[in-house]
């Protein structure tokens, strides 16, 4: 639809266009600090997947393996986050952002994001750690490896498979995330490309759909290629897990 | 394995490149704007507006809608060029809420965190609710230390309430937005239609129309959006401007039967065929399309689309709403967009409340300018800029204005509170399918409508 | 190995960061919004405690108990439709060649990775009544009669949604379920081929049982997934015609931002965090929690 001119979109809407018109992507670009927005995007989904999977990986290691009172609980609240509506508790965390001084900075984003990610890394990689014959760790226990040695060198690569499909899911929901970007980074400088691209979506007003194809595309794009690059790697980590067993 | 490791290097390698970028691009800017500080700062001292430190800029962050081109281009090529040159010790930062509920809900979030952007602008409904919390700064005493009510020619623009306090400056332009029923000449000539002079003589052109296969009247359906700006309120006029006026003066209910016949003729003009298939989930932008293009022959829209239609469909020419009952004439009355909070407003909590109103009143005057320049459309508030080139249509429409007897304000600008905009939203959408009675409606809509004024 | 496992400081290293983090973000912000629930409050201010009020309102309301059907409707298709067609993808994709397999992965994923808004405004063309897709198709081979106002019939609305939120999610799962297959140990099969069972004896005998926490894992992200559903009917009818096809949240957006009722909006969305818990308890104790050693 983005190489249409204004008319065609709406006379044509699903053949290819007649006319290539190109300066739609040229205007998209230019209403837009594309660049800024894009590396602000990655900026928040790269952090995110860092501290989700870091953190989320070991309570989730701790919650299959590891024998202690609260574990059932702890289940049960973690999996709380799948249903907290980001937009019932908006107002409280742009409240906590700021007195923490991390308004306007990257990090006031990262970390809700990170938290609201954890619940659904840990159920996932929970189901993987049950999922893995307890002969690993007894081998590297009678190696002298402590648990810390033993998780970091002999789990997490076993898990590989699990983890590259939690990354994809990830950065998936951080890249398309609008709500609370939208309301935490008001400031230009921080704002990803969902808010970024506000201007193109919001309907009232808005009738040069060319140009919000173009601009769809765009934003598509890094995602698209993201994947086609990630998916053999996906793969491949996907086999040599199931080898490993 | 080794490969995946690659790939994340690669992804944060890539992030890190662009964050270098965008700081430097962040840079630069920040240079340019410190030799603009410095150039105006000069040019502040020359002037002797020693009223400030002049090297110590003021900070003024600054709240609009940005999902509009109206208001896109008052922001970047109004407001955005000429506060550097006209005050220079302001520097100002842009928060863009795009438009509708993210924009409300963007200013709730502020608000309710104590965080509130020093000017900002919004419309009637939301202004009222800053405004009932006490987060809005009472601007008379600078709009009358500064002149600028002066300025106005239509003074009730500018007139305190009855506390004598003035929270929204505007620039004058939403008063002369009027909803109009737009048609296509050629459609009407090609196909023997006369242009309707009575509510049942459109009824009938419309179903003329439907049997042609051309949809009679373009609307915007999604969230009731054309009933809810103007259209119920263009049946009740039909019949009996009075009932209007009373409705925003709060001394009639909706069980009015003038209201439900109102809802009845809305409701006929569904059943006749009116509107396009699925008309409740048709946007602003795809109405506008459906008419400009041809597909429909009529649209049911606001003066302030009449640039746009002009140039987009040259056989484009208006009519006023037909009467619905002999003896009203159709040409007496008009129902205008203006209300009173809808504009720039400041907070309370502003640190330099001198320095935001002034801005905010400035904000109001480059809204004006570019109405007056870019849209080629009179303000109330006088720019010194002479309006020229008004388009023939839109001269046609400002005379009916003029000449008419009897303005009333928009319910849904001036009068309803937020809770009501969003039932009447609701009903008007189901309205819409033609399978929601009137009785229905009024029932429903009444005891909103009795908490509206409280 | 006992020792190994009761570490008292490894469980508290491995589990309070992140706890810590989901707490201070997650759980925390949800307190201030309990208070509201009792308040009239408007979002810009309070106006005083008003008891349980709020919740009183919401659950007189039709259209709170309309936007329940509508949220189990769409969970009830989501989780008997769409997870045994993502399941029985997954098998298929799994005994398909290496090429075939490559081109099952990237159809079945790419939706997902596209925003929403794009989604949603491609299946508003789709069902477009009068050169949408599904339409001018139906018109193409007679059948006229069956050709709708999708998005605008309140009889077709709901499932009209649904049906774009599957398309979306349904490769997704099915990828996740193959990611599950592909970790189960080859030397199941091998005593399965010597029996000479089939694909469905393979599959109902060995991969599905096997399968079980990943399941369990699907499971509850669609089943809680598709309760949250807001963003699809946001973009695609706005809850409309009307109040038809709104879901719980989007019902509790609308009473929280749109009529200015932050109360009420509060309160339902402290009933659907209950409904959910109850949903969540459901599913963990009638799907089978035994470990599965492999």
């Amino acid at each position: 639809m983005s190489f249409k001119s204004r008319s065609e979109v709406y006379d044509n809407p699903f053949g290819l266009p007649e006319q290539w018109v190109f300066n739609n992507y040229s205007g998209a670009l230019e209403k837009f600090n594309f660049l800024r927005y894009l590396s602000n995007s990655l900026i928040y989904s790269v952090s995110t997947i860092i501290i989700t999977i870091f953190l989320g990986s070991m309570l989730a290691y701790c919650l299959s393996r590891m024998n202690w009172k609260f574990k059932g609980f702890a289940m049960s609240y973690i999996s709380m986050g799948l249903v907290v509506p980001a937009q019932v508790v908006i107002i409280p965390l742009l409240i906590m952002t700021r007195n923490m001084g991390l308004k306007g900075t990257h990090l006031g984003l990262i970390l809700p994001y990170s938290a609201f990610a954890l619940s659904s890394c840990v159920l996932m990689l929970y189901a993987f750690f049950r999922g893995l014959p307890k002969e690993l760790e007894e081998a590297a226990c009678i190696d002298g490896c402590n648990i810390y040695q033993t998780y970091f060198r002999i789990i997490l690569p076993v898990i590989k498979p699990a983890i590259a499909t939690q990354c994809v899911l990830i950065f998936m929901n951080i890249y398309n995330e609008f709500f609370l970007a939208f309301i935490l980074a008001a400031d230009d400088k921080i704002r990803p490309l969902t808010v970024g691209l506000l201007n193109f979506f919001v309907s009232i007003g808005v009738s040069h759909w060319g140009q919000i194809g173009a601009a769809m595309i765009i934003t598509s794009l890094p995602m698209i290629m993201v994947y086609m690059f990630g998916n053999e790697q996906i793969e491949n980590a996907l086999t040599a897990g199931a080898i490993l067993k | 394995m080794i490969k995946l490791t690659k790939l994340a290097s690669g992804v944060v390698a890539i992030a890190m490149v662009f964050s270098l970028t965008a700081c430097g691009g962040g840079n630069e800017k920040g240079s340019d704007s410190t030799k603009a500080a410095e150039t105006s700062a000069a040019g502040a001292a020359q002037t002797s507006q020693a009223t400030a430190n002049d090297n110590e800029r003021v900070k003024i962050k600054f709240l609009s809608l940005s999902a509009d081109d109206n208001r896109n281009n008052i922001r970047d090529k109004y407001i955005k060029v000429n506060v550097e040159k006209e005050m220079p010790n302001v520097e100002v930062e842009y928060d863009l809420g795009g438009g509708g509920q993210d924009y409300a809900n963007k200013l709730k979030a502020y608000n309710a965190s104590g965080d509130m952007p020093d000017v900002w602008f919004s419309e009637q409904n939301l202004s009222s609710v800053v405004v009932e919390a006490g987060n809005a700064l009472d601007l008379a005493p600078y709009v009358q230390k500064s002149g600028f009510d002066k300025k106005f020619k239509m003074q009730e623009v500018v007139t305190p309430d009855k506390d004598g306090k003035l929270y929204c400056v505007q620039p004058g332009a939403d008063q002369y937005f009027t909803p109009r029923l737009w048609y296509h000449k050629d459609v009407f000539a090609k196909n023997n239609i006369q242009v309707p002079t009575t509510f049942d003589e459109l009824i009938k052109v419309c179903e003329t129309l439907k049997g042609k296969g051309i949809v009679p009247m373009s609307i915007v359906g999604k969230d009731g959006w054309t009933p809810n700006l103007h259209m119920l309120q263009t049946m009740i006029m039909a019949e009996d401007p009075q009932v209007a006026l009373d409705l925003t003066n709060n001394k009639t209910d909706f069980s009015n039967p003038v209201v439900k016949s109102a809802l009845g003729r809305i409701q006929k003009l569904v059943q006749a065929g009116a509107f396009a298939p699925g008309v409740t989930n048709i946007d602003y932008g795809p109405a506008v399309e459906m008419y400009t293009s041809g597909k429909a022959a009529m649209l049911a829209m606001f003066t302030w689309e009449t640039g746009n239609l002009e140039k987009a469909s040259p056989d484009t020419d208006f009519i006023v709403w037909p009467s619905a009952k002999d003896g009203n004439d159709a040409n007496a009355s008009i129902q205008f967009w203006g209300a009173p909070l809808s504009g720039y407003l400041v907070s309370a909590n502003s640190k330099n409340p001198e320095v935001a109103a002034n801005f905010a009143m400035f904000c109001a005057t480059q809204d004006a300018l570019y109405y007056n320049i870019e849209q080629k459309a009179p303000t109330a508030l006088d720019t010194g800029v002479k309006v020229e080139g008004i388009s023939p249509l839109l001269q046609k429409s400002l005379d009916q204005f003029d000449a008419a007897s009897v303005k009333i304000p928009s319910m849904w600008a001036a009068t309803f509170n937020t809770k009501m905009s969003a039932e009447i939203s609701t009903l008007n959408s189901k309205l819409l399918t033609g399978k929601f009675s009137a009785d229905d409606y009024i029932k429903a809509i009444n005891p909103v409508w009795a908490e509206n004024f409280k | 190995m006992n020792k190994f496992y009761g570490n008292k400081l490894a469980i508290f290293i491995f589990s309070f960061p992140a706890l810590l983090l989901f707490t201070a973000f997650v759980i925390y912000p949800l307190f201030p919004e309990i208070l509201i629930s009792f308040q009239k409050n408007d979002g810009f201010k309070s106006m005083g405690y008003v008891g349980f009020e709020n919740y009183f309102n919401v659950l007189r309301d039709p259209t709170f108990w309309k936007s329940n059907v509508n949220t189990f409707t769409i969970v009830l298709i989501s989780t008997c439709m769409g997870l045994p067609i993502s399941l029985l993808l997954a098998l298929i994709m799994d005994r398909q060649g290496e090429r075939v397999k490559r081109f099952f992965k990237a159809s079945s994923v790419f939706p997902a990775i596209l925003s929403v808004t794009v989604i949603a405004q491609m299946w508003i063309a789709i069902y477009e009544p009068q050169w949408g897709l599904i339409n001018s198709m139906l018109r193409g081979i007679g059948l006229d009669g069956l050709a709708m106002e999708w998005l605008s019939d309140e009889r077709t609305v709901v499932l009209a949604i649904t049906a774009a939120f599957l398309w979306q999610y349904i490769g997704l799962n099915a990828l996740l379920f193959y990611t599950g297959i592909k970790a189960i140990p080859k030397t199941y099969y091998e005593a399965a081929v010597i029996d000479g069972a089939g694909f469905f004896r393979t599959s109902l005998k060995i991969t599905i049982p096997l399968l079980q926490d990943v399941s369990k894992y699907v499971l509850v992200l669609s089943v809680l997934g598709s309760m949250s559903q807001f963003a699809h009917v946001r973009i695609m009818t706005a809850g409309g015609p009307g109040d038809v096809s709104r879901t719980v949240i989007y019902q509790l957006y609308y009473k929280a931002f749109s009529a200015s009722d932050f109360g009420q909006g509060c309160a339902i969305a402290i009933i659907f965090v209950l409904e959910c818990l109850v949903l969540t308890v459901f599913i963990n104790k009638f799907v089978a929690r035994e470990k599965v050693e492999f």
